[in-house]
């Protein structure tokens, strides 16, 4: 497959795909019992304003038209407004996406840092105690919620030792926003003492994304280098007296990553899910904080905001994912 | 090659370290800077829409009103007005404003600015409008010259001047220069400020929260050490406030249950600060629906409830018993008012006498108040003895208070707490009850013609012995009608750092007036 | 001619899931500089196990010798020490014989020869850099036109699945050759290749051995291919050493049933293959004496209870049969 017919192809299945998660999203927003119209209304609205705003937003037609008409809006690129913060959702959602963004790369980052050289040497050690134990960890981290990690990450790295703070992405507020990436921004602008402080902010969130991410790596960095161990071509340059270390880290490892990174998509759908769950835990100030609110205050339109938003960069990993496949395994663009 | 390594190593350690160290860094701790966790969201800064006790630290920091409440029990203070007067007849109420006081950009403060400000409350109809909505004309306010501003009733309204300190002032010149289609500056308002208030706004980030530096030239001026800079953070979070305020991150928190603040109380550097406050939780009953509408099934309700071994067992006696609509700590209650007490034989006397059929009935929580959610599980128990089935069903606030909208979707019990508004017995028996308040302030959709006759009178006297009475009336009325369950008034718990003393705790403002505050550095 | 590799005696076992695998069984070998060996025998008649032996490259944790030891110029190969390890990949290399596997599809070609020379090549002569990147990139063309492929950087620039097989072999070939071992090991070089194709990398073989004195053992099932380029032939069945022939003595001096046998079922113009029937022994359980002994005609007695020992029967003949046939008339 060449990289245009697989973009196409992707491009293809994202629109159904969003389209059913949308209309999902949709058909919950209306039967949870608050009458949007009276949220959209406002306080102390009069029966007449509340009929306007039923109007107005067309929540008096069948749900199929409101639902197309809610379509032909989002093409247009307006998600609406949102009933809480009086904003419309696009702004609500570009100032919250770069935080959780930012929060995510490096989430899947760090799983790659963690998980993959743990993986090799899971893979290599087959069966010692280290393997064992890894493996035993990584079922843990794979099962346990999120959440949880992250109180107990607060409790040991804030409150115990106190290296790192508790919560939040910066201490006091954030230098003007260049690509609102914190740490990056501060770096450009030369300011050490931001940049430490969005640096200490971002550890434990980081590692608490990165940790079921890492877990699922090294099962399958594990598998794979298993797998490479055993390949004919790493027979061979045994037989040829390679040394060891060059087989390993170079030709092992290349075969290595080269199955891990199939699995990129899903761990970044793992730390985005996760970072959607755990940001609450660290006041973190993203997509998931403000989903939770939404969903807390009955805000549908921001609630399926956000969840196109999500769809959205789901989707885009995993082109990404499929191009960065291609990019480095040869035998993939011919 | 090794020592260039080990290089590398110290050098990495060393930046490890720099990560790690300093964690109480210079930001927080050195400067006098005040830092609350918010369980709620700073979504607008609008003094004119937002209007709840969750993000009241804009109103009282940010902004001002011609009076203002403190202390407790609460007292009303001249604020940007030096002094007012009301006509005989009720209607008319003439503000006196200070000469000196200006806006956070040096504009002076005129009548021209409240008259905006009051026009642009009813335009907006959001937040503290339902105030004024039936009570001033828009256009009826005066400004005979820069420092006199008239409001003209529609009615006399004895509650009128202890609703003024929500008539927050803000910058009207600038304001309008930010209107974009006539909608009152509203776009630009809610993420800037243009008020008079104690702090200039320095910072504000919706999903992070706002900061604000100290107006060293505010009107009021400035005694002994006030802080120098404040910050409201938005922490959904209950652990994490708790945490926070245990490690020193935060210097103050809300909303934290009775036990996250006992949990606190061994920590060195937590004070918990205590006051008796004006918040009620009662059982709100929607007396329109069949069944309920009559009083022999809602006093059959009524000792239904055990109230003591809620207090004791579920609220750990941090609370008070509050047996009538208004909390005891204000006037208005009859002296020895005793209200209902578990007892389910006197239920069943009562249900006897209920000639409509029984049916299931519905229980409305409130979704993450455990509080409402173990009172709706207790009274559900107690019910099934006495032959009743009811249906609990847990919904987050704004479901239920678009529920609480209309007679028809209100539940037939809803666990719910009644704060302070304004300081006056009429924010919980008169609106509670009241049939003008019906779709608006109602908790019951009770509708009295004995009862609103007196309120009427209360709502029309300033005579304050006169409107004692009345509203002495009214309660033994709703207390008799068993209109709603009532259980208790709730003791304010404030969580603040050891270095902070001088809160000056109102049940108006809960803590969030930071003005008269000091931190040791 | 003083030895290159020496075999005395050299049992192995694999550990198995079912019990012991007798796989190979007292093979005696010895091989002098720049001899053409071929090694023929059936499907798991222990050709690999015995290359990988000499590479000293068995399965540790499941290979066992039971005895007997391996030399090469002097050096025990079976040993884990320095001396096997250097001589792995330099002094003996090895041609595999899936050319497509053995490459490591993700690095260019080129990448994985600079490799071999870069880590197990002595260093260029000749050239002022003798480790330069510029002195290994040399000698990977001069090898390449030595082994009849394109001395180019654009081949080197390619990953295996952009060439074909019988460019895979040479390349294969290139690499068993720059680290200038005297000895080769190709494990069925040309068995996934095309005839054609085989022919060519045979010659190949045969002509740069004869060029660099180099002793090479290769296996095959082919027994015709075997004869072409070797001077020695051994026929290996169940792990035993039923008949060593020099190259001319093949056809017509081949005296133990097996070979006979083998021969027999070589493909004749106008004939279809056959078979030889019967199912080979399996070393779970190899029959005792000689493990050929359930389907050989001649079977007595004897060759199911004592193995048959190696006998010379004239000059490069060897022979382990207790009832050897007449030579061939
Ligand atoms: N790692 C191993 N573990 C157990 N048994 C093995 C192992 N490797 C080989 N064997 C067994 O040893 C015997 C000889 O195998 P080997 O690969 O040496 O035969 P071969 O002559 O090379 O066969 P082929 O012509 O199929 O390559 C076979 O029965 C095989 O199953
Ligand atoms: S020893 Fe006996 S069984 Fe073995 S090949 Fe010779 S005759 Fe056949
Ligand atoms: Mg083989």
């Amino acid at each position: 497959m060449n990289v245009v017919s697989m973009v196409v192809n992707r491009l293809v299945w994202f629109v159904p795909t969003v389209l059913g998660l949308l209309a999902v999203v949709f058909v919950l927003a209306r039967i949870v019992p608050t009458d949007p119209a009276v949220l959209a209304a406002g306080e102390n609205a009069t029966a007449e304003q509340v009929q306007e705003a039923r109007e107005r937003l067309a929540l008096d037609r069948p749900l199929p038209e409101q639902f197309v008409e809610y379509l032909r809006q989002v093409v247009q690129g307006d998600l609406g407004t949102s009933f809480y913060t009086q904003q419309p959702i696009v702004d609500d959602l570009t100032e919250r996406l770069p935080a959780t963004l930012e929060l995510t790369i490096l989430g899947v980052l760090a799983a790659g840092l963690i998980g993959v050289p743990l993986g090799v040497i899971s893979g290599l050690n087959r069966n010692s105690w280290l393997d064992h134990l890894l493996r035993l960890v990584s079922v843990l981290f794979i099962g346990v919620a999120p959440f949880w990690i992250a109180m107990q990450l607060q409790l040991l790295f804030s409150m115990q030792l106190g290296w790192l703070p508790l919560s939040g992405r910066i201490d006091d507020f954030a230098p003007e926003a260049m690509t609102g990436f914190l740490t990056i921004d501060a770096l450009v602008a030369g300011d050490l003492q931001n940049f430490l402080s969005a640096l200490r902010h971002i550890v434990l969130p980081t590692l608490t994304l990165a940790l079921p991410g890492a877990a699922v790596i090294v099962r399958f960095t594990r598998t794979s280098v298993v797998e490479a161990v055993n390949s004919p071509s790493v027979a061979y340059q045994t037989a040829m007296g390679l040394p060891r270390r060059v087989i390993v880290w170079k030709y092992i490892l290349r075969l290595a990553l080269n199955s891990t990174v199939t699995q990129l998509g899903l761990v970044f759908g793992i730390s985005l899910t996760g970072a959607v769950v755990i940001e609450a835990v660290f006041e973190w100030p993203g997509l998931g904080t403000y989903a939770v609110r939404s969903i807390l205050h009955s805000d549908y339109n921001a609630v399926m905001g956000v969840t196109l938003c999500v769809g959205v960069l789901f989707a885009l990993s995993n082109l990404l994912v499929d191009l960065l496949q291609m990019a480095i395994d040869p035998r993939g663009a011919t | 090659m090794a020592t260039s390594r080990r290089e590398i190593l110290k050098l990495g350690l060393l930046g490890l370290a720099s990560l790690a160290g300093n964690s109480e860094s210079a930001s927080a701790q050195s400067r006098n800077r005040f830092v609350f966790a918010n369980s709620s969201a700073f979504d607008s800064l609008d003094p004119h829409t937002v209007f709840d006790q969750g993000r009241a630290a804009v109103r009282f920091n940010l902004y001002d009103g011609l009076l203002r409440f403190v202390d407790n029990p609460p007292k009303l203070i001249p604020w940007l007005a030096e002094s007012y007067a009301v006509s005989d007849d009720g209607k008319t109420y003439t503000f006196k404003l200070r000469a000196d006081a200006t806006f956070h950009d040096g504009t002076p403060v005129t009548s021209a600015d409240v008259a905006y400000s009051i026009e642009r409350i009813l335009a907006l109809r959001k937040g503290p409008a339902s105030f004024y909505l039936d009570l001033i004309e828009p256009g009826s306010t005066q400004t005979p010259d820069p420092h006199t501003v008239v409001f003209n009733l529609t009615d006399p309204s004895a509650i009128f001047l202890t609703t003024v300190p929500n008539i927050l002032v803000v910058n009207s010149a600038l304001v309008r220069s930010k209107e974009k289609d006539g909608d009152w500056g509203a776009g630009w308002l809610a993420r800037n400020e243009a008020g008079t208030g104690s702090y200039i706004l320095r910072r504000y980030e919706p999903a992070v929260g706002w900061s604000g530096q100290r107006f060293t030239n505010h009107f009021a001026g400035w005694a002994g050490q006030p802080i120098d800079e404040i910050e409201f953070r938005t922490v959904q979070e209950t652990n994490t406030r708790v945490l926070g305020l245990m490690r020193g991150d935060f210097d103050g928190a809300d909303g934290l249950t009775y036990e996250q603040i006992q949990r606190l109380r061994p920590s060195p550097n937590v004070q918990i600060l205590e006051a008796e406050s004006m918040r009620i939780f009662l059982l709100a009953l929607n007396n329109s629906k069949p069944l309920m509408n009559d009083v022999h099934f809602r006093r059959a309700l009524a000792y239904s409830f055990d109230y003591d071994g809620f207090i004791k067992n579920i609220m750990k006696d941090s609370v008070t018993r509050n047996p009538g609509p208004n909390p005891v700590t204000i006037w208005g209650s009859p002296p020895g008012l005793k209200g209902y007490s578990f007892d389910l034989a006197k239920a069943r006397e009562e249900l006897a006498q209920v000639k409509q059929p029984l049916r299931k009935i519905s229980i409305n929580a409130l979704a993450g108040y455990s509080e409402s959610e173990q009172a709706a599980v207790l009274f559900q128990s107690a019910l099934r003895q006495i032959g009743i089935e009811a249906d609990i069903d847990v919904t987050p606030w704004p479901v239920v208070a678009s529920r609480f909208a209309k007679a028809e979707t209100q539940a037939d019990v809803t666990p719910v707490w009644r704060s302070t508004f304004y300081v006056d017995p009429n924010n919980w028996v008169g609106e509670g009850f009241g049939t003008r308040y019906h779709g608006t302030r109602t908790m019951s959709y009770y509708s009295n013609p004995a009862f609103d006759q007196l309120l009427d009178q209360a709502l029309l006297t300033n005579d304050h012995e006169r409107r004692r009475e009345l509203y002495e009336q009214m309660s033994q009325i709703v207390s008799d009608d068993a209109a709603g369950i009532f259980i208790y008034n709730t003791r304010w718990f404030g969580p603040y750092s050891t270095r902070v003393s001088g809160i000056r705790f109102s049940p108006a403002s809960n803590g969030n007036d930071i003005r008269w505050a000091t931190m040791t550095r | 001619m003083n030895p290159l590799l020496e075999i005395d005696d050299l049992s192995l076992t694999f550990r198995t899931e079912k019990g012991p695998a007798h796989v190979l069984d007292s093979i005696d070998l010895t091989m002098v500089p720049g001899e053409v060996v071929g090694l023929v025998g059936e499907s798991g008649s222990g050709k690999t196990s015995l290359a990988r032996a000499i590479l000293g490259v068995l399965p540790g944790a499941q290979a066992e010798i039971a005895s007997g030891r391996v030399r090469l110029d002097g050096i025990d190969m079976l040993d884990d020490g320095k001396a096997t390890r250097d001589a792995r990949g330099r002094l003996v290399t090895f041609v595999p014989q899936d050319p497509f596997d053995s490459f490591n599809p993700l690095f260019g070609v080129g990448t994985q020869l600079a490799d071999i020379v870069r880590y197990r090549a002595p260093p260029a002569t000749g050239h002022r850099l003798a480790r330069s990147r510029r002195a290994r990139e040399a000698m990977i063309l001069d090898m390449l036109a030595a082994v009849q492929l394109p001395a180019s950087r654009d081949l080197l620039n390619r990953y295996p699945h952009q060439l074909s097989g019988g460019q895979r072999q040479r390349l294969m070939i290139a690499m068993a050759l720059l680290p200038q071992p005297r000895m080769l090991i190709a494990d069925e070089p040309t068995a996934a290749l095309d005839v054609t194709v085989q022919v060519q990398i045979l010659g190949l073989l045969r002509r740069i051995a004869a060029e660099r004195t180099l002793a090479v053992l290769f296996t095959t099932h082919d027994l015709g291919a075997a004869w072409e380029i070797c001077d020695r032939i051994i026929v290996m069945y169940a792990g035993q050493i039923a008949e060593i022939l020099p190259r001319k003595a093949f056809f017509a001096a081949a005296r133990h049933p097996y070979t006979r046998m083998l021969l027999a079922s070589l493909p004749k113009p106008g004939h279809q293959a056959v078979g030889i029937p019967g199912e080979s022994a399996s070393p779970l359980a190899p029959p005792p004496g000689c493990r050929f002994n359930p389907r050989c005609p001649l079977a007595s007695q004897m060759c199911r209870t004592v193995r048959p020992l190696p006998s010379r029967s004239e000059e490069g003949h060897l022979l382990a049969c207790h009832h050897p046939l007449p030579t061939a008339s």
